[in-house]
């Protein structure tokens, strides 16, 4: 595959000087890569950890990452408090209505069943203030609107922030069904079964830090959390977003720096030199063997925000597009000619009082669970 | 009284009347009487014009350094006159009252031989009478060749040597000419021209023939009588010949016979020819053709020459240091081609009087201006326009030149109309100015300035701006035939600043500036024809503003921050002999003793004993006051060469140096970022050791024709400058903490072979080169790759260029030219893991891997206007297409998480053909 396009770079000018990216293969290794990756938070707000146990596995392989099963996985305080942690599914550890105390330090031991021994530094539990607002703006580089995120500290103790976000919006199919052909019968569709509207929820995939080391007061001002491009399907109806907070430490936030860093900042023509991104997780007898992950403690703040289509400036809007959805006709008496993935649309009504055709469309363009989303509303939609 | 700058015309004219007038002479003797010793000219003439009837016409810039020593009774004017300017190339004539003094060629009293006998038409042997103006050129050239110059008062006594100085012009410009070869050929005694077109022999006295060649010009002679110490300047004509060679044959023999190894000289008309990416000549891309330099990748001018990081390199404009040498990070170069002379490169066998980094000398040297009339040139590409100017200010004393280029970049962006370039903006300009005077025949005075300007925005709201500015003053001083000295001061600037406003609250500046300013005398003796010496001392201080973050605008919340600065001092003395033992055998033994301070006023860390250097682990600071010394370095820096020559036209060469670097640049992405920043060595930080051996056997085949080389070399480094992984340089109080202390070593073989004449010349080189680094500290967090050998990410084992040109006719030209290269090392990610729902990556051992090998073609053909000698503008065209076959060169190989999967890439800068067309002018 090769997606090489006109990118004027620089001075690029009339030469168009062009830059182009093309996919490349991961490359072939032959040496073992199955390290342990700790993935471990403790939520201080509500008493539950969560520690998922997995490995890696070679860049080029298309299998899913293994759990580490039979694990013995224990939370620690500074005062030699211990917590068991319990594995609910495959690689899944958990404990929930801890009592903890923020002013103590917690750190996290993993024995896996061949008997390695892991050790987390002692990590520090960091309050978090309340998002301020969420809003929206437009874009200052590509046409869409970006989300940002307000929050402050008074007593300048957070400096460091991290979001992650869930963002769900609202959608419909391009043709509204209410009939079904089913064992060779047009009947119709019961409203709570409807497929024409429904609701997608994804979540982030990116880091998000944030810091207001430079600054004066500990503010974070418009930080761009999200960015929905203009032809999105996210706004066509109405979008909604739910933001997490939390306070990192310092040396949290340098460890998702650095992840960052090497993992999604990268293809610019001065990117740092990519390398190892050291957690805060050790094997206690081989201290140089690498241990993927990190642990941390805290508690999250949220907040939500909603944006309907119609608040957008005209310029900013996204239509609903039809794209390739043809509509085609089938005689009644050829229903059974009707494939799986066909449905139908609308009745044609000749002379009669019984339709002598149907339209139909594609599964794509009548369901809208085709394109990820499902026919629920979400209890906080508005 | 004085005649100036109306003399020739009345000279013509005198000629005519002398003709008429001959009877004239001696009518009149007069006598003169008295001492004159340690008397200017002027003064002599003065003196005598008191005691006589007698009137001189002279130029006084002939006669400005003649010194009279003499004492004289009763004595008839003409014996005066012979005492006086024996051993100088001055002449009288008497007429009456007037005595006429002439420079070289005497004003002839008697008619010659045959003058009236139109059967016996007078041969010009000699002497000859017509030296008016109106003298054909050809005519002239060949009487300079043919014609004896008695060089130091005669005497029969024709035993023992006697120096022979000077200063080789272009006879057009009036530009000194460097290199140029000066030599004799029995016994072979040789010199090139400095960089101030000096040259000094020392000759048995007796008669001689002088050979003198350069590139790009006539090769020309001069028959010398050699009585005693004396000068001959010598000026010679461009070579006009449509096949623009190469090299010329000075080059040529200098290659098998000169003292230097692994040292390649380019002259502009060279680089002209060589087909480039964005219509403009860039010498920076030019060097990079060479047997021995390579880059990360295109758009960047980073060298790493022989297995050196990029900030090993010094470059010197105008003996002023370079510190960024680019424009648009990378694309352009900061040198206009059209000031430019030449640019030397010195790989190893870097002479004493150099010194400061590890890697290599670029030298750089701008043209001194046309002498002797107005003259400009200017040429307009796709991208820049650019104009100069240059011309006497005092004819054949003084002359100016200026340059000055842009781009209209900035311009364009905006017709293109397109939302993504909405946002971005590249501009630049550049001038150039210098001044060369002459003050007399043995001082000369040199300045030149330089200043340039970046400003660039890419799709974004941050701004990056960046100047380079640097001056340096020159005046040398010739104490005589043998000995002369340079004094030379010179000032570099360079600063950055990036500004980003795109959230009002942390809207904010980054400063970045380095000064420098060195003082430095150098002194060449030509004690004899064996033996030449230099020395010299030199002064540098460094002044850096490490970072300055400030807030920008009216509603930014930042706090400002600034790192405090560093200062240096750097003292070097140096001495350095060359001594040819026999014809074939020469040495070169160079000592440098370099000695450095950091100085205060400064904070420095203290760190505890025995753990990691981190922010955590630092103890105490220690308060240095204003100019107190933090640390200090110090030791001497070998050089040594080797010549031995095999046969005439082959040759063995061998050369070790030694050199120490007390400042480097700190960056951590593979391409020179322009965010990169300059460091003193201190404390913690310090100063990088190499050492260099190499040996090379050269070999001219077919009268010199065709040139070859074989170079081999051995590096090693202590020091070198390597990083933690996610190492944060910027805005860092505790640089000591990110930076590594590591050895590298290099090796590598380089063979070349030339072709510098004919209507087909060019050149192909081979290089085989290793390139390593080892960090291996007292922790793991200090060490990398488990403190083995790891190849540099400019570790490009195999290396092939070829270069060629082939001439049609006078008007047209092609050139060709062929890159392969070993793709960099580059550290990709091996494992992938999940972590939060996404995927992330885990790196190998750095630089495991290597991007695609790189290959690139491209063409150029000049087509140069009609030549008819009277037109208003001289223009030619140069039509290029770089990257011909349009592969697709990665510059990198990037995984990145994307939707919470991993894909991987490939970036190429130039995925095209990229044609361009460049007008040039002169006039």
């Amino acid at each position: 595959m090769k997606v090489c396009r006109i990118y004027y770079l620089i001075l690029l000018c009339a030469i168009v000087v062009t830059s182009c990216i093309e996919s490349y293969p991961p490359p072939i290794i032959n040496e073992e890569v199955n390290f342990l990756v700790i993935d471990g938070s403790v939520n201080t707000e509500d008493g539950s950890a969560q520690v998922k146990l997995s490995h890696a596995i070679p860049l080029s392989s298309n299998e899913s990452f293994p759990p580490e099963l039979n694990a013995s996985v224990r939370l620690e305080d500074n005062d030699g408090n211990v917590y068991t942690l319990i594995e609910t599914t495959a690689g899944n550890y958990a404990q929930s209505n801890l009592t903890l105390n923020p002013t103590k330090e917690y750190r996290l031991y993993v024995r896996t069943s061949n008997n390695t021994e892991y050790l987390s530094d002692f990590v520090t539990i960091k309050q978090t203030p309340p998002i301020d607002s969420i809003n929206w703006a437009p874009s200052r580089t590509i046409e869409g609107i970006d989300i940002l995120v307000n929050t402050h500290d008074d007593t300048k103790n957070t400096r460091y922030y991290q979001w992650t976000f869930e963002e769900t919006f609202q959608y419909e199919a391009p043709y509204y069904t209410f009939l079904k052909y089913e064992n060779g019968e047009v009947t119709s569709i019961p409203n709570e079964e409807q497929i024409f509207r429904c609701w997608r929820t994804l979540p982030s995939q990116k880091i998000l830090i944030g810091s207001s080391e430079k600054l004066m007061q500990d503010i974070i001002y418009n930080f761009p959390i999200t960015f929905i491009p203009k032809d999105s399907q996210k706004k066509i109806i109405k979008y909604s977003i739910l933001v997490q907070q939390k306070a990192l430490t310092r040396e949290a936030y340098d460890y998702w720096l650095n992840l960052q860093k090497t993992t999604e900042n990268l293809g610019g023509l001065f990117d740092p030199q990519p390398g190892r991104v050291t957690g805060n997780i050790h094997n206690i007898s081989k201290p140089n063997a690498p241990v993927l992950g990190y642990f941390d403690v805290g508690a999250a703040q949220e907040k939500r925000f909603f944006l309907n289509a119609s608040d957008l400036p005209e310029d900013l809007r996204n239509y609903k597009s039809y794209r390739n959805c043809a509509k085609d006709t089938v005689l009644v008496e050829n229903l059974s000619e009707l494939t799986i993935s066909d449905l139908i649309i609308d009745p044609l009504y000749g002379q009669g009082p019984t339709p002598y055709a149907y339209t139909f469309s594609n599964l794509i363009c009548t369901d809208c669970r085709q394109q990820g989303g499902v026919t629920t509303k979400p209890p906080f939609w508005e | 009284m004085e005649i100036n700058q109306g003399m020739k015309k009345k000279i013509t004219l005198l000629f005519v009347s002398i003709l008429f007038v001959l009877q004239v002479e001696a009518q009149t003797k007069q006598v003169v009487s008295g001492d004159f010793t340690s008397h200017t000219y002027a003064q002599f003439v003065s003196k005598v014009e008191a005691q006589t009837n007698y009137h001189f016409y002279y130029n006084p810039i002939w006669t400005d350094s003649l010194v009279v020593n003499a004492h004289f009774s009763n004595t008839n004017i003409a014996k005066v006159l012979d005492e006086v300017f024996i051993g100088t190339s001055l002449h009288y004539s008497i007429n009456g009252n007037s005595i006429y003094i002439t420079f070289e060629r005497p004003i002839l009293a008697d008619l010659p031989i045959g003058f009236f006998d139109a059967n016996n038409i007078a041969t010009a042997n000699g002497d000859s009478f017509d030296y008016s103006e109106f003298e054909h050129k050809e005519k002239l050239k060949k009487q300079a060749e043919e014609k004896l110059y008695n060089i130091g008062p005669r005497t029969n006594s024709l035993q023992g040597y006697a120096t022979l100085a000077g200063i080789v012009r272009d006879i057009k410009s009036g530009e000194p000419i460097i290199g140029a070869s000066v030599f004799v050929e029995n016994p072979t005694i040789g010199a090139a021209t400095d960089q101030f077109g000096y040259f000094s022999l020392t000759l048995p006295r007796g008669r001689h023939e002088i050979n003198i060649k350069s590139i790009g010009m006539k090769s020309t002679q001069r028959h010398v009588m050699l009585y005693g110490n004396g000068k001959l300047d010598i000026e010679i004509e461009e070579d006009i010949t449509p096949l623009k060679e190469v090299l010329v044959e000075s080059d040529r023999d200098a290659r098998v016979t000169g003292m230097q190894i692994g040292m390649e000289k380019l002259d502009i008309r060279t680089m002209k020819q060589i087909p480039l990416a964005l219509g403009e000549t860039d010498i920076m891309k030019v060097v990079l053709t060479l047997p021995g330099v390579q880059s990360v990748g295109e758009g960047t001018v980073g060298l790493n020459v022989r297995g050196g990081a990029t900030n090993q390199n010094l470059i010197l404009y105008n003996d002023a240091t370079v510190y960024n040498p680019s424009h648009l990070f990378g694309f352009f170069s900061t040198f206009n081609p059209d000031v430019l002379k030449n640019v030397e490169l010195y790989k190893s066998g870097i002479a004493a009087e150099y010194g400061g980094r590890l890697s290599s000398v670029l030298d750089v040297h701008s043209r001194e201006g046309n002498l002797k009339k107005i003259q400009g040139s200017g040429g307009i590409s796709p991208i820049t326009g650019r104009f100069s100017l240059e011309g006497p200010i005092i004819k054949d004393r003084t002359s100016f030149l200026i340059g000055a280029r842009s781009t209209y970049s900035d311009w364009i962006l905006k017709q293109l109309n397109s939302p993504e370039l909405e946002n971005s903006t590249a501009s630049f300009y550049d001038l150039n100015a210098s001044i060369s005077h002459k003050i007399d025949d043995n001082n000369n005075l040199y300045i030149s300035g330089y200043t340039s300007k970046d400003k660039f925005k890419l799709n974004s709201d941050t701004i990056y701006h960046y100047s380079d500015q640097n001056a340096s003053l020159k005046w040398k001083h010739a104490f005589n035939n043998k000995l002369y000295g340079v004094l030379t001061g010179t000032i570099s600037r360079y600063r950055y600043s990036v500004e980003s406003d795109s959230n009002p609250v942390d809207a904010a500046s980054l400063d970045f500036s380095i000064r420098q300013w060195n003082a430095k005398a150098d002194f060449n003796y030509f004690p004899n024809s064996k033996h030449t010496i230099t020395t010299g001392a030199s002064l540098v201080r460094y002044d850096i503003s490490p970072s300055n973050y400030q807030p920008f605008g009216e509603s930014s919340g930042v706090v400002a921050d600034r790192i405090q600065n560093e200062q240096a001092l750097e003292s070097a003395i140096y001495v350095g002999e060359n001594f040819e033992v026999t014809p074939n055998l020469s040495l070169y033994f160079g000592l440098r003793y370099s000695f450095y301070q950091s100085l205060g006023s400064r904070d420095v860390y203290t760190y505890a004993e025995g753990v990691p250097r981190q922010k955590e682990t630092i103890q105490d600071t220690i308060q240095y006051g204003e100019g107190k010394t933090i640390s200090n370095y110090q030791g001497a820096e070998p050089r040594f060469s080797v010549r031995y020559s095999l046969s005439q036209n082959s040759s063995v060469k061998f050369s070790y140096n030694l050199m120490r670097q007390y400042i480097q640049m700190l960056s951590n992405t593979t391409a020179i970022a322009p965010t990169d920043i300059w460091k003193l060595s201190d404390t913690y930080v310090r100063p990088q050791i190499g050492n260099q051996y190499s040996i090379g056997y050269y070999k001219n085949m077919r009268g010199n024709m065709i040139e070859t080389s074989v170079e081999a070399y051995y590096k090693t480094m202590q020091h070198a400058v390597d990083y933690k992984d996610g190492a944060i340089l910027l805005k860092n109080r505790h640089l000591e903490t990110e930076i590594l202390d590591s050895k590298g070593k290099a090796y590598g073989i380089e063979l070349l072979v030339k072709k510098s004449t004919g209507k087909v010349n060019g050149w192909v080189s081979y290089t085989y080169s290793r390139s390593f680094l080892k960090t291996k500290g007292q922790s793991p967090t200090e060490t990398i790759n488990d403190g083995v050998y790891y190849p540099s990410s400019y570790d490009k084992p195999h290396a092939f260029n070829f270069i060629g040109n082939y001439k049609f006719s006078r008007r047209f030209n092609f050139s060709l030219n062929v890159v392969y290269s070993t793709g960099r090392p580059i550290t990709l990610p091996i494992a992938k893991y999940e972590l939060g729902g996404t995927e992330r990556i885990y790196y190998s051992d750095r630089n495991q891997f290597r991007i695609p090998d790189y290959f690139r073609t491209d063409i150029s053909i000049n087509i140069e206007g009609n030549h008819k000698i009277k037109k208003l503008a001289h223009s030619s065209w140069t039509v290029a297409v770089y990257n011909l076959t349009g592969r697709a060169n990665a510059y990198s190989v990037y995984f990145t998480s994307e939707n919470g999967i991993i894909k991987g890439y490939k970036l190429s800068i130039f995925a095209q053909a990229i044609p361009t067309i460049t007008y040039n002018f002169k006039f």
